[in-house]
């Protein structure tokens, strides 16, 4: 069992503040992801998890034990680092054997557990050798052995697949993912990819400049971002972010307008918030919610807007093609709107091509909607 | 046409030019160091006696023989080793010990690091006579050493006679201390060197695999540092067996034979009896003597060592 | 048209550089190797060069023959050996006698009875030499050098202290010495500074290039003799086992009775620690009296003359007395003969120069006094070789001021310098009998057994140069 509490956790080098009140519960086996760009304050945090690090204020609590003062050889955890820090002059047996050593397992319980987790990491072929004659995976795999061997309560991974290539970035995530579920260990995780963060985690925690900034589930964070910062930082492209005014139309509908574009805001939306009109957003639509469409033929106007709220495929303004950068199974298309630019994700055989003039269209049911000022999110429930 | 004459010679000229300009060094090479130690060799093979100038002839390994037979050249060189040992042993442990506390950061670390050079600044020498300053009987150690004894006479109701650099056993140990003195800044900062190369990582991944400082400093630090050892041994095992000048002002060889070592031996039968035949045969002695040794070191120390990647 | 010209002018500069810095190379080369000096290039070791240029400069002015005198720093033994060794040109020298046979061998010394047979002044000078020094300037039948100076020990013994610890006159015998010195000890006499002197007599038994003289000086005092005319060692088993007695009585001096001071081993220069007053027995060259009982040296003379309220510059707080033996009836010490010699490279037409030098330094001037050994000791207190000047007023007055004349004319007819000194193995026996010796005095072998090894060694030495 081993649930992680942290209770107003803080931490400070000197002026710089790095992690600042933080306060999270990490539930038993969950495999939890704290994400976001460096020097966010996500490494301090696991450090601080871990005993590395000690805090300035705040407590850690293992199960219902306060572990705040407790160093690292004795809290009952383990840890996969960046480089992975394996010792290079011990071989790899007993590289994964030395955390059971330092405990005094004997010689014979320590051979049968190595073994065991050299065939979960499927390394017994390695066993003979020093770390310099593996490879980037090959180190990876002994370091996580290194890890699991010890069945620890708490799972620490700092960054583990930021050295490998991106193929292999890809088998190992796989890898983490099987290791969770067979192992039934708590994974607290740390990255700034968030694509790997979406695909391992149970929950996401995102921060920035040492502050929580959302904890939920992938799907949360990525559908219903808490401000523009985390909208920005989980989905790949980008979310597109425009600025607007939101406005309400003779007939009742709201809408955002800006120079070069409206767009209408669904019912359901407006319902959830307490929009002052002419409050300053930010239009939030990430690429594939976008349709793109041959531009005006006719001389409609583009602050025009129907009356009709159900009439839910808001057309944009004339914008025009930017770039085109066709991915094999998609199509991304930069597309100039007003004064910014916005990128769609569309079917590959779409025919725009640079300088072309296009229409967009928005999907009124996934847009989001920011505070002008802050960035928080206007409709996401507290 | 005329364009072939100068490229002709440029390409002459790039062929002889390194050969030119490397020849001062070569030559110097060769004047200085190879030539000597030629020499010395050849004259350690002739019977060479400056009083007998008349004389000399080729007597071939008759000096190693002569020497190998004496007790002279025993005794010397088991002091020698018992010097060597013990200044090679002490150097590593305490030049060990002040690189890891240099290695944390505390105020006035700069400072610290500047004072450790000064000892190996100073001549041998030098540190000879300051240390017969500090041993001698008006001593300021003499005086610390001998409270000691007395303390100790008197907790364990023993009686130790204290006779200061009188007495063999104190004269050699001191002889030990001054060197191994001289001899700690210099090991010191290969170490420290080395422990700054060696990842932090390493500690945190060890700290969590559960090691106390002592297993860190065992399994972590102490394996990346064993070439720095290695290193550190080779020196301080050729300047121990090298050790004269500190001799000469400390001890004089004495008192009776107890600091007799090697190269005191060595320079007694050079200037003192004039026999330049056995003196270089003793000298190339203890450039065998050492040569294994640091043979030896490496066959110990090198693989282990190794810790690429 | 010939295209683009080559760009001849760095090549050649890049040339002319190195041929310009190869000659200049050359010529400082050539620029190392002057024309040895005009004037007779003398050598010496440093003791007062100062002193020693102002003899020069009289000389200069009386003769107006150039001296290129250079004082040889550090040990003057080695530098020596290398400066012959390698041939640097050198007229004449100082000579110890504990070297002269080992130069003499080497060949580095020239003979100087041609000179001597031609001069009859010096060779009448030669009839005033004490014997001893004569000896020791001799070798092979062939006569080397002229006296630098000459000097013996003395055994002394600090007056006011010993008349603190109730005694008017000093042991005169070893055994009674050690009695004499238990009492001196037990009655705690205070040195200047008011320590208590723990151990009354302090001798000179570090190793050194001189060896122990004080163990000879011990010897002699009891007329032993060590070494028979061929030189083969007569120890241990010496008539009446002296040499075994006195090294016994040294070892019980430092264990048994501690009335001699084990730093006795490791100690050096004896007069220091004579003038602080930090003694009551031990054994000091002759000349060193003067130092001791000097107040600007010595702090016991400064306390005594300050007792007394005077003002004079010598108190006679040392005092000499007979050296002790085994029984009273023995005389002797050891002495010592420092010498100048022509170098076998003296070139020949400096040869009368040189030889000119030499006279003056080492007998009579063209005045015919002997100035410098007059001088020498007058500034100096050093001994002299010519026992005339023993009788001379002035020396009797000076040396009245800090000794007694008595006394010292008394102990020079019982000298004797080392027996083997001539012995082409001495300095090999030098090297090995003083830790030897030392370890005798540690209580690590017998007297008897490091004697043994000593005679040992003396009889494979002989096996070995002969």
């Amino acid at each position: 069992m081993a649930r992680v509490r942290l209770k107003n956790l803080t931490k400070h080098f000197g002026d710089v503040v790095a992690v600042d009140d933080v306060t999270l519960d990490i539930a038993d086996r969950e495999f939890l992801t704290l994400l976001g760009p460096s020097g966010c304050g996500k490494t301090t945090l696991l450090n601080m998890i871990a005993g590395l690090e000690s805090p300035t204020a705040g407590e850690v609590w293992f199960d219902d034990r306060n572990v705040t003062a407790v160093p690292p050889e004795r809290r009952d955890i383990a840890m996969v680092f960046q480089t992975y820090a394996l010792y290079p002059h011990m071989s790899v047996f007993d590289n994964v054997a030395f955390g059971l050593k330092m405990r005094g397992v004997p010689a014979e319980d320590r051979k049968r557990l190595v073994l065991e987790a050299s065939k979960t990491m499927e390394i017994e072929h390695l066993l003979d050798r020093k770390p310099r004659a593996l490879s980037g995976g090959q180190r990876q795999r002994v370091a996580l052995a290194r890890a699991i061997v010890r069945d620890p309560g708490v799972f620490l991974l700092d960054e583990p697949l930021s050295n490998l290539d991106a193929q292999l970035r890809v088998v190992m995530r796989t890898e983490l993912k099987r290791l969770h579920g067979e192992l039934e260990m708590t994974f607290v995780y740390v990255t700034h990819d968030q694509a790997e963060s979406l695909i391992l985690s149970d929950r996401i925690v995102v921060m920035k400049d040492g502050q929580i900034q959302q904890i939920g589930t992938p799907e949360s964070i990525y559908d219903s971002p808490a401000n523009t910062f985390v909208a920005g930082f989980v989905g790949s492209p980008p979310i597109n972010l425009l600025n607007g005014t939101l406005e309400q139309s003779a007939g009742g509908a709201w809408r955002v307008v800006a120079e070069g574009y409206a767009c209408g805001v669904a019912a359901s939306m407006i319902e959830r918030m307490e929009p002052p009109e002419g409050q300053e957003v930010f239009l939030g639509v990430r690429a594939e919610d976008i349709e793109v469409g041959a531009g005006p033929t006719s001389d409609r106007s583009t602050s025009e807007a129907p009356d009709s709220v159900s009439d839910h495929s808001w057309s944009v303004a004339r914008a025009s093609v930017v770039v085109r950068e066709p991915m094999g199974s998609d199509l991304y298309l930069t597309v100039a709107v007003g004064g910014s630019n916005v990128k769609v994700r569309t079917r590959p055989d779409v025919r725009f091509d640079r300088g072309d003039s296009v229409n967009l269209f928005f999907d009124p049911e996934k847009l989001h909607l920011f505070d002008g000022e802050s960035g928080t999110s206007l409709t996401l429930d507290i | 046409m005329t364009v072939l004459r100068p490229s002709f010679f440029m390409s002459r000229t790039r062929d002889f030019l390194p050969l030119v300009l490397n020849l001062p060094a070569v030559i110097l090479l060769l004047a200085f160091i190879a030539y000597p130690i030629g020499i010395s060799f050849w004259m350690s093979l002739h019977r060479y006696n400056l009083r007998r100038p008349d004389q000399v002839y080729f007597h071939g390994l008759e000096n190693y023989a002569t020497i190998l037979a004496s007790s002279e050249f025993w005794n010397a060189l088991w002091i020698s080793l018992y010097f060597t040992f013990m200044a090679v042993l002490l150097v590593i442990v305490i030049a060990m010990a002040i690189a890891l506390l240099l290695h944390e950061s505390f105020r006035g670390r700069g400072v610290v690091r500047a004072l450790l050079l000064i000892p190996w600044a100073i001549p041998g020498v030098v540190n000879g006579l300051m240390w017969v300053g500090l041993l001698g009987d008006y001593g300021a150690f003499n005086a610390m050493l001998e409270d000691t004894v007395a303390a100790v006479n008197y907790l364990f109701g023993i009686n130790i006679v204290y006779t200061g650099m009188a007495s063999p056993f104190v004269a050699l140990n001191a002889a030990i201390g001054a060197h191994v003195w001289r001899s700690v800044p210099f090991a010191c900062i290969i170490f420290l060197a080395a422990i700054q190369a060696i990842p932090t990582e390493q500690y945190r991944a060890a700290r969590v695999d559960g090691a106390t400082s002592w297993n860190r400093f065992r399994f972590i630090t102490l394996p990346w540092l064993y070439h720095a050892v290695l290193v550190v041994a080779i020196f301080e095992t050729m300047n121990g067996f090298r050790a004269f000048d500190l001799i000469y002002a400390l001890t004089g060889g004495g008192p009776g034979d107890a600091t007799h070592v090697i190269a005191w031996q060595t320079y007694k039968e050079a200037f003192a009896r004039l026999d330049f035949g056995g003196a270089n045969a003793y000298s190339y002695l203890i450039t065998l003597i050492t040569m294994t040794l640091a043979i030896i070191y490496i066959r110990l120390l090198y693989r282990r060592g190794l810790v690429q990647g | 048209m010939s295209g683009v010209r080559q760009p001849v002018k760095p090549r050649m500069t890049r040339r002319a550089f190195l041929q310009s810095s190869t000659a200049a190379g050359l010529g400082l080369v050539a620029g190392c190797n002057p024309a040895p000096p005009p004037g007779v290039i003398f050598k010496g070791w440093v003791y007062e060069p100062d002193l020693v240029r102002e003899n020069l400069d009289y000389f200069e002015r009386q003769t107006g023959i150039r001296v290129d005198y250079n004082a040889v720093s550090g040990n003057y033994h080695d530098k020596m050996v290398a400066l012959h060794v390698g041939g640097a040109p050198m007229e004449c020298c100082y000579v110890r006698d504990d070297d002269f046979a080992e130069w003499v061998e080497a060949g580095w010394l020239r003979p100087c009875d041609d000179l001597l047979a031609a001069d009859p002044d010096t060779s009448a000078a030669t009839a005033d030499l004490f014997p001893y020094n004569l000896s020791s300037m001799t070798y092979g039948g062939k006569r080397y050098g002229l006296p630098y100076y000459t000097d013996f020990n003395i055994w002394i013994y600090n007056e006011p202290m010993l008349e603190a610890a109730g005694f008017d006159t000093p042991a005169r015998t070893l055994d009674e010495l050690t009695e004499q010195a238990i009492k001196v000890r037990e009655a705690r006499v205070r040195t200047p500074t008011g320590d208590v002197i723990e151990y009354p007599i302090m001798l000179n038994f570090r190793q050194s290039v001189l060896g122990f003289l004080d163990w000879w000086t011990l010897n002699y005092a009891s007329e032993a003799t060590l070494f028979d005319e061929d030189l083969n060692p007569t120890f241990p088993d010496d008539e009446d086992r002296r040499a075994e007695t006195i090294l016994q009585w040294l070892t019980d001096g430092i264990h048994r009775h501690r009335i001699i001071s084990p730093s006795s081993l490791t100690a050096g220069q004896m007069r220091d620690h004579v003038a602080s007053g930090r003694q009551v027995y031990g054994i000091l060259n002759k000349y060193d009296l003067e130092y001791v009982n000097n107040r600007r040296n010595s702090a016991a003379a400064d306390d005594e003359l300050k007792r007394r309220g005077s003002d004079a510059l010598h108190a006679k707080v040392y005092r000499m007395a007979p050296v002790p033996s085994i029984s009273p009836d023995q005389h002797g010490t050891l002495g010592w003969t420092r010498m100048y010699c022509l170098t076998s490279r003296c070139r020949e037409d400096r040869m009368q120069d040189a030889w000119a030098l030499m006279k003056f330094l080492g007998a009579r001037d063209a005045e015919g006094e002997y100035y410098t050994a007059r001088r020498w000791f007058r500034l100096r207190g050093l001994g002299f070789a010519y026992r005339s000047l023993l009788d001379d007023p002035d020396i009797v007055a000076q040396t009245e001021q800090w000794g007694e004349i008595d006394k010292v004319r008394e102990q020079s007819r019982h000298v004797r310098p080392r027996e083997n000194i001539k012995a082409p193995w001495f300095p090999d026996f030098k090297i090995y009998y003083q830790p030897e010796i030392q370890k005798i005095l540690l209580g690590q072998q017998s007297a008897r057994d490091g004697l043994g090894k000593i005679a040992q060694r003396c009889r494979q030495l002989i096996a070995d140069w002969s």
